[in-house]
């Protein structure tokens, strides 16, 4: 908890306690060996039996005391060492939102839940409202999990964009660059689902691109099979359009999507959704049962994945709404490495210990006088 | 010679309050109007016992109550053997043993003195304990010498018979005697191990000065009562004259 820079200083803590022991002694009342202590207690009460100690605390003294003892840590150079431990300070965002049930359970609950399945490491827990955000706590407190009462600010996230620090909310703003984001989501409505069960299918030339890996992790985080076989799929996900029709770049709400992109057919005899469009030129299209994605290869991500992915994901909970039992959208933890231990850096000591020394000598003095 | 009847004239000297009125002179009392007093010198058959008190409340003063003590029971027995009597001390030793060491000629001086160093002031060690000792029955003369806090005088007077003679000598600190003023003092029996601790002012200094003093003039009274002698000493003073006094 505290480190010495000079822990050969420490020795002059003898000092206040040697100064201790003399004034204490100084304090006490002479002892006098006597044959004559019977004749002594004949003293009647009246005579002289004030009690000899003071009571009157030796302030002065305390306080001399206190001084020597700050000054010679003061002078030891105690400080705060760094944390060796690196520690994710999680910034809890308590909108309103966070606290909507869904799945029989809160966004907060839910996201935390997810935090501990993790382990992204130590945490510490703080509450973020506009451009406050509480004492940091080590575990989160029972009071935080009910909605709170008062106004609530959209948290200036941008403030706390900083190494080391993990942004947990259902709709975030702004894009981390340092900082980690857990995504709650939160947005499913459970009424469009059914009981009925049904496969994906991902064209293989999307494997490992972009969109075609979001659709397996969709399938995994949502529970629905899927299929190596078209023709067993209820749903695909199909690469498609003719010549590439050059680059484009398309940006929605924190990210954007820069790359070559094919042509897509129009489609006249089947109504389509175009869920992506990039200067004019749609590049992914939906229609009942089937997705299709013009881009040539994986487009080049930028800003927030977690954002874009919760879209995509949005955008599939939709498609399949009515086909699978969807549960509450899972949350998504983007963690950008591991914190910097200089997250809490090394604190000197020595400029308060000083000020203390002085402060507590000048009080002894006034007292003293 | 019989215990107690070998005693030898010396002189006179001027009667004293308290003292033993079988020593007083009344055919020069008669003639002259003032009283004196025969003055005895030891003779040869005196059997002198010295009972000193170690208890550690005699370790009390500068120089030690102790001290003081054991240099007058040096000199009387010293007096005593010089005047063909013999004499014998007897204190409890380091170990908590009753001891004893007679002196019979000034040959044995060394002996005596070696005994008197070894004495240590410690614990609570009753004079009464000495007192009760069966050789004091049989003494000519027996001086108790202590801070006599823990006996009473009849303790040293039961021994008063016809050819017995008793003192007693109270060996006091000068702080015990006089204490001084000051802000507030615990004191500390070193025999008990108690404290007291109070504030002296004048008030409390007078309070004990009478109680020190109703103290010391009951033992005054009662030993004059009993035509015995008795002595209040500054553990600090020279112990020659008193020394003189007593084998007188």
């Amino acid at each position: 908890v505290i480190a010495f820079d000079r822990p050969w200083a420490l020795v002059l803590l003898v000092v206040p306690l040697v100064v201790t022991i003399l004034a204490l002694q100084a304090r006490r009342a002479p002892r006098a060996s006597t044959g004559t202590l019977d004749v002594w207690r004949q003293v009647p009460a009246d005579a002289a039996r004030a009690p000899v100690r003071r009571a009157r605390p030796p302030w002065a003294l305390l306080l001399l005391v206190g001084s020597l003892c700050a000054g010679c840590l003061a002078l030891a150079g105690a400080r705060a060492p760094a944390r060796a431990e690196p520690r994710w300070t999680v910034l809890l965002d308590r909108s309103p939102s966070m606290y909507a049930l869904s799945g029989g359970q809160t966004a907060l609950e839910r996201a935390l839940e997810a935090l501990r399945q993790r382990h992204p490491g130590p945490c510490e827990f703080r509450l973020v409202s506009g451009s406050f955000v509480s004492a940091p706590v080590e575990g989160v407190p029972a009071a935080w999990l009910v909605r709170p009462l008062g106004d609530w600010d959209e948290p200036e996230w941008q403030r706390w964009d900083e190494p080391g620090v993990l942004w947990v909310t259902d709709m975030a703003r702004a894009n981390p660059t340092r900082a980690g984001l857990l995504a709650v989501g939160g947005d499913v409505d459970a009424t469009l689902v059914t009981a009925e069960r049904a496969g994906l299918y991902v064209d293989p030339r999307l494997k490992g691109s972009l969109f075609g890996e979001l659709a397996l992790a969709w399938c995994a985080a949502r529970g629905v099979p899927w299929t190596a076989s078209r023709d067993e799929a209820l749903h695909s996900i199909l690469a498609a359009g003719d010549q590439p029709a050059g680059r484009v770049r398309c940006e929605e709400r924190g990210w954007s999507l820069e790359g070559v992109a094919r042509t897509l057919a129009p489609r006249i005899d089947e109504p389509s959704e175009d869920w992506l469009v990039c200067g004019g030129q749609s590049v992914v299209r939906a229609r009942p049962g089937l997705v299709e994605v013009a881009w040539e290869g994986s487009p080049l991500l930028v800003g927030d994945d977690v954002e874009f992915a919760l879209a995509f994901s949005r955008r599939l909970d939709r498609a399949f709404a009515g086909r699978v039992d969807l549960p509450p959208s899972a949350p998504s933890l983007y963690l950008p490495g591991t914190p910097s231990p200089s997250h809490t850096p090394e604190r000197s000591y020595v400029p308060w210990l000083a000020t203390l020394a002085a402060g507590l000598a000048f009080l002894a003095l006034a007292v003293r006088s | 010679m019989a215990p107690g009847q070998g005693v030898e004239l010396e002189g006179h000297r001027p009667y004293r309050e308290g003292e033993d009125l079988r020593d007083l002179d009344w055919e020069l009392l008669a003639r002259l109007g003032r009283a004196w007093v025969r003055v005895r010198r030891a003779e040869r058959g005196e059997r002198l016992v010295l009972a000193l008190d170690t208890s550690a409340s005699m370790s009390v003063g500068a120089p030690s109550k102790l001290e003081h003590a054991c240099e007058l029971t040096a000199a009387l027995a010293l007096a005593t053997a010089v005047g063909g009597g013999r004499a014998e001390v007897v204190a409890h030793g380091p170990a908590g043993r009753i001891e004893r060491c007679p002196l019979r000629t000034r040959r044995d001086l060394p002996h005596l003195l070696h005994f008197l160093r070894q004495r240590v002031a410690r614990g609570e060690r009753s004079l009464r304990e000495l007192l009760a000792l069966p050789e004091l029955a049989r003494a000519t003369r027996v001086v108790a010498l202590g801070d006599l806090m823990d006996v009473e005088p009849s303790d040293v007077l039961v021994l008063a018979r016809r050819g017995c003679r008793v003192a007693a000598v109270a060996v006091m600190a000068r702080r015990e005697l006089a204490p001084r003023t000051s802000e507030g003092i615990e004191w500390f029996d070193p025999e008990r191990g108690d404290t007291f601790a109070l504030a002296i002012d004048p008030g409390a200094l007078a309070a004990y000065g009478h109680a020190l003093d109703g103290r010391l003039a009951a033992w005054r009274a009662a030993f004059s009562r009993r035509g015995q002698r008795f002595h209040v000493t500054p553990s600090d003073a020279e112990f020659e004259a008193l020394a003189l006094e007593l084998v007188r």
